[in-house]
């Protein structure tokens, strides 16, 4: 057995520790704390499935070590429903039923948070093409990039959307 | 618990100060390797094409992380993510083929966690940041216990993933003149957040339509990206070259890659990449000539 680290990481407002070797990772380490909504996709940093956000911005939870993200704050999609109410990116997703099998879409929508919290609020077509690249196997992104719209509409204030 | 897709065990060590790590790199800087964003490495180690003893985590170094226009000068911290530089506004109006090399980084997730630090460090030949740099002549900044030292970019890459870094050295800044006035960036890449295969990168100065200078750098099809001054068209005017443009660009290309060590794989052969670098480096020139 290698050597093992203290690592406290809050995950939505819960503050978790935990002994874990260095080569684990923060996917790992929050599937290994029940948070299974974080989906392991291809597991090597192609897919995206795995998004969280670390301290407000999203990465893939495969490509960090748990030991780097200690002391940090991560939020699933747990985190960003608030007393049972969905949260508007959620509501779009469903509203334009942005899923199919359902297995990309918790990492969808948290770099849809992000990228409308921190990139582009008006969900500029290019940024979007620039920036979401995470992969749905079955190819359902014309319904993903009208919710990731829908979305930011929501955001901006209109509560009805457009369509 | 899933073991598939684990690294090998190796010891962890992080560094908070630039002085922790330039300590750590003295003690064991021969058999550690430097961890950043681990967004190149963290697949390799997973994948098992990379192991390692001990991983030496500087991500958290916060005085290495800064953007700084100066009248002539850029100057970049290493741990500057690809989301901050893509960003900035400043960048933005001094280099746009910086921006754009930013922009173009795989995804938002791999460019929250990036750094131009160790991306340049980690050196793939596909690497976005390499073309526009080395048409800029960027200088990187080394430091180790024993100083400090400078290096331009081109003599510091010296092949695929392989530098001119010393095993007790660190990136610590990237140092981009502001020198040229026309600027061109143009790449191939298939979908998702696949690697480009070719990146295609212009610099250059025009001034009232005589081109004084003009750099053309070419990634991702050899083994180190190509740097072709085009000194046949100094002195000329932009109308002029229009439309010999092409013939220059793919005899300058064929004359270059002649010494270089050309990359192919399954996704884009040898002369695909080729061919793919001709016409996007035209596109390339074709933005930087109007564009002044």
């Amino acid at each position: 057995m290698s050597e093992r680290i203290n690592v406290t990481i809050r995950v939505n407002g819960v503050e978790i520790t935990d002994e874990v070797e260095p080569r684990v990772t923060l996917l790992d380490f929050l599937r290994n704390h029940g948070y299974t909504e974080v989906h392991r996709g291809c597991d090597e940093g192609k897919c995206g499935a795995c998004t969280v956000l670390l301290d407000g911005k999203s990465v893939k939870s495969c490509l960090v070590l748990a030991v780097q993200a200690d002391g940090g704050s991560v939020t699933t999609v747990r985190g960003l429903t608030k007393e049972g109410e969905l949260h508007p990116i959620q509501r779009a997703f469903l509203e334009e039923y942005a899923m199919q099998c359902g297995y990309c879409t918790h990492g969808f929508i948290m770099v849809t948070y992000d990228f409308l919290t921190n990139i582009s609020k008006e969900a500029d077509p290019e940024l979007i093409s620039e920036s979401i690249r995470n992969i749905c196997r079955c190819t359902g992104y014309t319904s993903i990039i009208k919710a990731i719209k829908r979305a930011s509409e929501y955001l901006n204030g209109n509560t009805k959307g457009s369509s | 618990m899933y073991i598939g897709g684990y690294p090998r065990p190796f010891k962890y060590y992080r560094a908070n100060t630039l002085g922790e790590a330039l300590d750590l790199l003295r003690e064991i800087g021969e058999e550690g390797k430097v961890i950043a964003g681990g967004q190149s490495l963290m697949p390799m180690m997973r994948l098992r094409m990379s192991f390692l003893d001990k991983l030496i985590d500087i991500y958290r170094i916060n005085e290495l992380r800064y953007i700084n226009v100066r009248d002539q000068l850029v100057q970049i911290g290493a741990l500057t993510t690809h989301q901050e530089i893509a960003m900035s506004v400043d960048i933005a109006k001094a280099m746009p083929t910086l921006t754009r090399a930013a922009w173009t980084i795989a995804d938002l997730q791999v460019r929250n966690r990036g750094t131009i630090g160790g991306s340049l460090a980690h050196a793939d030949p596909a690497a976005n940041y390499l073309p526009p740099l080395m048409t800029m002549d960027a200088e990187l900044l080394l430091a180790s216990r024993e100083g400090r030292r400078k290096i331009k970019l081109i003599d510091f890459v010296v092949d695929s993933y392989t530098t001119n870094i010393k095993p007790n050295e660190l990136v610590i800044e990237v140092d981009i003149p502001i020198k040229y006035n026309a600027f061109g960036y143009s790449i191939l890449k298939r979908g998702g957040n696949a690697f480009p295969i070719v990146i295609a990168a212009v610099a250059g100065r025009i001034s009232n339509g005589v081109i004084e200078e003009l750099r053309l750098s070419i990634g991702g099809i050899s083994s180190h990206p190509l740097l072709i001054e085009m000194n046949e068209l100094k002195g000329a005017s932009v109308k002029e070259v229009e439309n010999k443009l092409q013939s220059i660009i793919e005899s300058s290309i064929d004359e270059s890659i002649r010494e270089a060590r050309l990359l192919g794989d399954r996704h884009a052969s040898e002369k695909y990449r080729i061919k793919a670098a001709k016409s996007y480096s035209l596109e390339a020139m074709k933005s930087a000539l109007g564009g002044s």
